[in-house]
């Protein structure tokens, strides 16, 4: 059976795990004041990170508050990552039109164009983390739980991965949307369990704290 | 030359993004890419185009590349026998 271990919340500013003493908060209005403001709260040292557009931003902060002191033990050749989202690469894709083609004085800026897939996420996580297995990343209306759900527990139980890192990392119009879980192949009570209801369960937590209607 | 690679240093941490960096904290004389600054091949395009934009300096192969991209002296000496 697979467990979902625990996740992690970012939207609204927040980043934190359910239940957490010690969440992060930043009061900054952009999120590009925001992530460098929880960044240095996180008091992390990651040279690539003023490097990533925003959405990777928030996929790897996200990721930090998760994983950080906590022991993986899963070989890294199985350990796959599994995001979706709503708005794609849309804030990074407008940005290089805007910078790059609509205009007189385009410019070419290379660092700028790696960024207009959202995939790239699954990239950033993989050298940070060092996770080599599966991949996916989807991209729909709303967090598919059914779907991933059925997916996931698929490699699992084809052996094709022993843990993984899940998700909904969406970001647009300034305003970050994330909940990553980890996840192993491990003995579960039945809350803790990959299942449609329980991942249907913390993205409706997640929408709730974006909508301001569920205290952190 | 000191001015040049005084102005380089800021141009490089603006066009790639160093934030963590001032200029006092690139030797001129290191190497680019095998130092802790982490620089990647994405960030050698975004030195291209910055050579090409503000000193319409054009790297023409990547043997010449390599040589020329080892620090921030070894492109300020390649800025001022090519402009």
């Amino acid at each position: 059976m697979t467990k979902i271990v625990k996740t992690a919340y970012h939207t609204t500013g927040a980043l934190h795990i359910k239940g957490d003493k010690n969440p992060f908060f930043s009061k900054e209005i952009t999120y590009t004041d925001r992530s460098k403001d929880l960044y240095k709260q996180m008091n992390l040292s990651y040279s690539k990170f003023y490097k990533m557009d925003l959405l990777c931003r928030a996929a790897f902060l996200c990721a930090e508050k998760l994983l950080r002191d906590y022991e993986i033990v899963e070989d890294p050749n199985k350990i796959g990552i599994f995001l979706a989202n709503h708005s794609s690469s849309l804030h990074t894709d407008e940005q290089y039109y805007n910078k790059s083609i609509d205009t007189i004085n385009a410019q070419r800026q290379p660092a700028l164009f790696v960024y207009t897939l959202p995939n790239i996420m699954l990239g950033e996580l993989s050298i940070r983390h060092g996770f080599k297995g599966e991949q996916c990343m989807w991209i729909d209306s709303e967090f598919n739980e059914e779907f991933v759900s059925n997916y996931v527990n698929s490699l699992f139980g084809t052996n094709k991965i022993d843990a993984c890192l899940l998700g909904w990392v969406d970001f647009y119009d300034d305003k970050e949307n994330v909940f990553l879980s980890w996840v192993e192949g491990s003995a579960a009570k039945a809350e803790e369990h990959l299942t449609p209801k329980n991942l249907k369960s913390i993205k409706n937590y997640l929408n709730n704290l974006a909508d301001g209607s569920t205290n952190k | 030359m000191e001015a040049l690679i005084s102005k380089l240093k800021e141009q490089l941490i603006e066009q790639l993004n160093l934030e963590d960096y001032t200029p006092e904290d690139i030797n001129e004389d290191d190497s680019l890419f095998e130092s802790e600054m982490g620089l990647d091949s994405i960030d050698a395009l975004e030195i291209i185009v910055l050579l090409e934009q503000e000193y319409g300096v054009k790297i023409q192969n990547k043997e010449d590349g390599e040589k020329i991209f080892h620090s921030v002296r070894t492109i300020a000496e390649h800025i001022q026998a090519n402009s």
